[in-house]
């Protein structure tokens, strides 16, 4: 995502490039690349594929760029389907990361009751004093929620005390709000950001939406009288998401004191609550929904060029031009601005406006413009091709002590669909995918893939949305040529970058919304008799 | 763990025939009695040891299943090894070895040693193909052949093993170029003949901790 800063750009800025043809995290140099601080966790991938460390390091082939996929199914929330697989050399490592987790809302008195009882009760939870959260994240498979991949080798904590549960939380269980969480993460200059998001994110959302819990079990049970009647449960939830990104990326910066963080990431989330899907996305990774013959993107890919996100940087570099440094311009021109120019007439869109107008050139004018390009190509100030990111505090553009995160944005933008009353097959799912995946194929081929994986797979197979994942990974990565990676069945260019996509059926989470009364009652009864 | 040289392998065959069975018993030491459709690739690894040597086996478990055909074709690229396995008691597995062969061949380096193993040796009294059927079969293509018993255990190691030593042989006489990655096999990151801490001889340096 990161790119050079070329010749061109530093020649504009009457610099010299000292260093041309850097490849991979060479050229992501950053204030932090020579400090020797620890890294917070070592390289790992996320906790339902099941691998062991050594497993990890085999895991990176780049001869074979392996397709790997959830081990043990029951880890998975709703039976999703996810797949991943390795850039083609690249970056050293799998930059993308992902999670996925079912999530138990509650009241903060019901979890802080709880964490007294768990550090009462339970020596262990004691021993990581440092709760991330205190409320429960809950995987399907019990025993794997406190697996040693589950949390990686350094700092494991949280969850813990969910191990210890005291029977008398039993009450809490039909109070409680059911959230399903799916993130995906896609990092740039190296895999630390995209791995801590991706297993801090959840966590810190669960804290926003257990604050929320008398509201969002006011909605679940509709008999009960609501709090605040004015204000819509929506904005609550989109405050929260917008939130815990927004703390994420603080906890980055202050992570990046203690540990070796280097580079940011994108961030991708599918939350369902109450009958609602909220996909929260900052950056270009996407969300499609596939509900009967209808495909729609419910996720917008933000770039530097997406038009507003080109309007809301150039409108940060004019009220702040002290970030410019005499070497930004925020003007929009028509085409790049040359030295004949001056003097002469050109259309111009000025910072925070719409439309275009005339300006007469000055030699300012000249001045790189903070966004340069398009699509692929795109470039925030000559560096980035993402607007939005996690992280980055340190993204400095090469050889220079100009500052780029000011112009990046952690807030996500969040879309809302309500799945409430709608009838679902096991065909419709959400897919989720890194642009890996997505640069090379369209959003109605990707529902096409995922359609006839499905329909060839039997009924009651809990597996076949892992197929239908691997298959997205596998024709989005091709096969192996003599010129390279080739789509296996055109001789189109296969992805070279990591590629993850999460399929998630809607089917099963919208039975248990639409169950939720008896499901409640079936989980107390469950846990009554273990 | 260091090691003096990674060999990577691929396990191919129709479904049922006991692959992923082959990979329990060789990492794990157990035997999986059900039938657990393997979906796509998984993979397992091991330390062994030849001449005093260790090396690890990466092993590349593929499905058999028609559908996953176009996925598992691609990790024959890096392969220095392959089981090519077929089940005893079904002889339409056996008449299936030539399009597998055919298949590795035209995807795989030329030095790929292929071991040609009949499993369920166990299953004597239903038995369906003839060990010198199977040595046969081998001889006309050049493989090396071994039956097998994933539940007994039988012959398992010594499968995995004399794949290794073949290897072993053929970059000992210059066949394979160890500095090519695409050929399976790679020199291990802190290479050192004589590892005190290694458990030695015996070819078994003990299962890896392998997942499933
Ligand atoms: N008796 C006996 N049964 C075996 C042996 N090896 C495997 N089986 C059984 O054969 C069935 C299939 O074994 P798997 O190892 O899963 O087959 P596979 O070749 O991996 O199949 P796919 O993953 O579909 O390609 C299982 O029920 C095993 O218990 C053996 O040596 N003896
Ligand atoms: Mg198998």
């Amino acid at each position: 995502m990161l790119g050079r800063f070329k010749d061109a750009t530093l020649n504009a800025m009457g610099k010299k490039n000292e260093k041309t043809g850097i490849e991979k995290d060479e050229s992501q140099r950053t204030r932090q690349g020579t400090d020797k601080k620890p890294e917070k966790y070592i390289n790992g991938r996320p906790y339902f594929l099941g691998l062991s460390a050594d497993e990890v390091q085999s895991s990176i082939d780049f001869a074979i760029r392996p397709i790997l996929k959830p081990r043990k199914i029951h880890d998975m929330p709703l039976f999703a389907g996810y797949a991943e697989c390795l850039n083609g050399g690249k970056s050293d490592f799998n930059e993308d990361n992902s999670y996925a987790c079912e999530m138990c809302i509650r009241s903060q008195l019901a979890s802080r009751n709880k964490e007294r009882s768990a550090s009462v009760g339970s020596p262990v939870a004691m021993s990581h004093p440092q709760h991330d959260h205190n409320g429960s994240i809950r995987h399907p498979g019990a025993v794997a929620s406190c697996s040693k991949e589950y949390h990686g080798a350094v700092n494991c904590n949280s969850n813990l005390d969910w191990i210890d549960e005291p029977k008398k939380e039993v009450a809490s269980w039909d109070v409680s709000v059911e959230g399903v969480y799916f993130g995906m993460f896609d990092g740039h200059a190296g895999y630390q950001t995209s791995l801590i998001a991706s297993r801090t994110l959840h966590g810190l959302l669960q804290e926003e939406l257990n604050q929320l819990f008398d509201i969002l079990a006011a909605e679940k049970n509709t008999k009960c009288v609501k709090k605040y009647p004015d204000m819509n449960t929506e904005d609550l939830i989109v405050g929260a998401l917008e939130e815990s990104f927004q703390r994420m990326d603080h906890q980055l910066k202050t992570d990046g004191e203690r540990y070796n963080i280097r580079g940011g990431c994108t961030a991708l989330v599918a939350l369902f609550v109450n009958g609602k899907l909220y996909v929260a996305n900052a950056g270009d990774s996407r969300a499609v929904l596939c509900h009967g013959e209808s495909v729609r993107p419910v996720s917008r890919d933000l770039r530097p060029d997406t038009e507003t996100e080109k309007l809301r940087i150039n409108l940060k570099g004019s009220t702040n031009p002290g970030l410019l440094r005499d070497e930004f311009s925020c003007l929009e021109f028509q085409r790049r601005v040359i030295r004949t120019d001056i003097g002469t007439q050109m259309l111009c869109r000025k910072p925070g406006r719409k439309g275009w107008c005339y300006k007469i050139i000055e030699e300012e004018d000249l001045r790189y413009p903070l966004v340069v390009g398009t699509g692929k190509g795109v470039r925030l100030m000559g560096t980035i091709g993402v607007s939005r990111s996690l992280g980055d505090h340190d993204l400095y553009i090469y050889d220079s002590d100009i500052w780029i995160k000011p112009f990046l944005s952690s807030l996500p933008e969040v879309q809302v669909v309500d799945l409430r009353g709608e009838t679902f097959s096991e065909k419709d799912v959400l897919i989720m995918g890194t642009d890996g995946l997505w640069d090379v194929t369209s959003n109605e081929n990707a529902a096409l893939i995922v359609r006839s994986e499905i329909s060839q797979s039997a009924i009651h197979d809990k597996h076949k949305y892992i197929i239908a994942a691997q298959e997205l990974v596998s024709q989005a990565r091709g096969r192996f040529t003599g010129q390279g990676w080739k789509k296996t069945h055109s001789d189109d260019r296969g992805s070279f970058d990591d590629i993850s996509t999460f399929v998630v059926p809607l089917k099963p989470y919208m039975d248990k919304w639409e169950n939720r009364d008896q499901i409640s009652i079936n989980s107390i009864e469950s846990t009554l008799r273990s | 763990m260091s090691y003096a040289y990674l060999f990577k392998y691929i396990i191919i065959g129709d479904t049922g025939v006991g692959k992923s069975c082959l990979l329990l018993q060789f990492t794990d030491k157990r035997f999986q009695p059900v039938h657990d459709l393997t979906i796509g690739v998984e993979f397992g690894a091991r330390m062994i040891s030849i001449d005093g040597k260790q090396i690890k086996l990466q092993i590349w478990d593929t499905a058999g299943q028609e559908s996953f055909r176009s996925i598992t074709r691609s990790y024959y690229r890096g392969a220095a090894g392959a089981l090519l396995v077929y089940d005893i008691t079904r002889r339409d597995t056996f008449n299936h070895l030539t399009t597998w062969l055919e298949d590795a061949r035209q995807h795989s380096n030329s030095n790929m040693v292929i071991m040609l193993i009949g499993n369920k040796s166990d299953l004597e009294a239903r038995r369906d193909v003839k060990k010198e059927e199977g040595e046969a079969f081998a001889r006309e293509h050049g493989l090396i052949f071994m039956e097998t018993s994933a539940k007994t255990a039988a012959n398992v190691e010594e499968a995995f093993i004399n794949t290794a030593k073949e290897i072993y042989q053929k970059i000992q006489d210059g066949v394979f170029d160890i500095n090519n990655e695409a050929n399976g096999i790679k020199i291990g990151p802190q290479h050192s003949t004589s590892n005190p801490s290694m458990p030695s001889g015996g070819g078994n340096a003990g299962p890896s901790g392998n997942c499933c």
